[in-house]
């Protein structure tokens, strides 16, 4: 449980790279979310974790690994539409507030 | 070109990423350079402090002698101490059974209103020394979601009122008779001995600590204002001070190195230290008085009297070995425990 925010903080980002490089992404909305989920488990780790005992370095290779999963997302996003879904609007509602909990938790944890 | 649009704004956010996160990251605080007090307690914080810090004030005491050193602190300094505002509330309490007011078998719920709720029953040397059956924070949702909600933004888990406290205690029930750390007990107990006393916790802490002392130094803050400054956690974040009202006698105190010197000196002197006898069996092979914990000296066949504490950017201890005369006090502004650096000094004098 001690290492488990750090575990997400760089596993997570690393899940991310492989969705995007195997395009496994639905749709830029899909793309959002699971950037937001990487910046939200970077500031949970960041927030929750005991760095007296882990490095602190530790943290820095989620980060850089968050910065490739969003520059990668670059040449990812032109092939993708906005939404794709059979329900759009219920898709795009659900996609909102998952965006809308993650912004909120976010200005928590800064 | 399409490609190479979104492209480059992906990389330029990404940059911006990396900056962003460099200037939060988390990082291991170094000592402040600036140094007070004396050449060879500095010299052994040198060799022995290994831990994340910033501010740090370390104090050896005699019954007649005390010598400072600080970083980026002097005696002077203000620093939340936490828990160890439960060891000044054992004195109180022992103050209290001294002048008759109060004793400690007496049921808390005959002192604060706790109408037939489980925690009314229990005595006051059940609250003093934490087998009262109550648990370690409020159980009630709503503070516990804010106790999860502080731990994530840095923020007070304590905000709550006398008022508030009570109600806490009375929701919370709990097998009595193994030693359980309670913080909500810990307030319940010095709540108790004010409204005994028809004073504020604070009040009653200036009149039969503070001020017979000469402790000018130490306070409950209850504004930001009047607060220590914002300490660290042991990555470096700032953390929100923890301003206390109903919480105080558990940890809501705000003292500097020369304060709980003074505290610490006198308790030497034989002033109090009826407080610090053991009295029942703790955690971990430890015994406990009121509050005060009595355990083997590291690394000695000698005793050791103590306490900590922490908020959530300041560590605190406070340790006596009564067998020499010698205590020390070890406060620092980052959340990283300096039990073992204070330990080892006190067994070293």
């Amino acid at each position: 449980m001690r290492y488990f925010a750090v575990a997400l903080a760089i596993g997570y980002p690393l899940i991310a790279l492989w969705q995007l490089h195997t395009r496994k992404l639905r749709d830029r909305l899909d793309l959002l979310v699971v950037l937001a989920a990487g910046f939200l488990f970077l500031l949970f780790a960041r927030a929750t974790t005991d760095w007296h005992a882990l490095p602190p370095w530790l943290w820095l290779i989620g980060l850089v690994l968050m910065a490739a999963a969003t520059a990668y997302s670059g040449w990812v996003w032109p092939h993708l539409s906005w939404l794709r879904s059979d329900r759009p609007r219920s898709r795009a509602v659900s996609g909102g507030i998952q965006l809308f909990i993650a912004a909120a938790l976010m200005a928590l944890l800064v | 070109m399409k490609v190479s649009f979104s492209a480059g704004i992906a990389v330029l956010i990404a940059l911006a990423v990396v900056a962003g996160g460099w200037l939060v990251r988390p990082r291991a605080l170094e000592l402040e350079a600036a140094r007070t007090g004396d050449a060879k307690l500095q010299a052994y914080i040198d060799q022995h402090f290994d831990l994340p810090g910033h501010r740090l004030q370390v104090v050896v005491i005699g019954d007649n002698s005390m010598t400072f050193a600080g970083r980026g602190a002097n005696e002077h300094s203000p620093f939340e101490i936490g828990s160890v505002s439960k060891a000044i509330t054992g004195l109180l309490l022992a103050d209290s059974v001294r002048r008759g007011e109060v004793k400690l078998d007496q049921q808390v719920g005959t002192l604060l209103p706790l109408g037939d709720a489980e925690a009314a029953t229990a005595t006051l040397e059940d609250l003093a020394t934490h087998y009262s059956g109550l648990p370690r924070t409020a159980t009630k949702p709503l503070a516990v979601a804010r106790s999860l909600l502080t731990s994530l933004n840095a923020g007070n888990p304590y905000p709550y009122d006398v008022d508030e406290l009570i109600s806490q205690a009375k929701a919370d029930a709990g097998g009595r008779g193994e030693p359980a750390y309670s913080n909500v007990g810990g307030a319940l107990l010095g709540q108790a001995l004010a409204r005994k006393a028809g004073k504020s916790y604070p009040n009653l802490l200036r009149e039969r600590i503070l001020q017979p002392l000469e402790m000018q130094e130490t306070h409950v803050p209850t504004t930001e204002a009047q607060a220590a400054p914002e300490g660290y956690s042991s990555g470096g974040r700032k953390e929100a001070p923890w301003i206390q009202d109903g919480y105080a006698p558990a940890g809501g105190i705000v003292s500097s190195a020369g304060d709980l010197s003074l505290l610490l000196q006198s308790l030497l002197r034989g002033t109090g230290v009826d407080a610090l006898a053991p009295r029942r069996d703790f955690e971990e092979g430890d015994r406990i008085g009121l509050f005060w914990l009595t355990s083997p000296l590291t690394g000695t066949d000698r005793k050791m009297v103590w306490h900590n504490g922490g908020t959530g950017g300041y560590r605190s201890f406070v340790g006596l070995d009564l067998d020499r005369k010698r205590a020390v006090v070890v406060l620092s502004d980052v959340a990283a425990d300096v039990d073992e650096f204070a330990t080892e000094l006190l067994a070293s004098q």
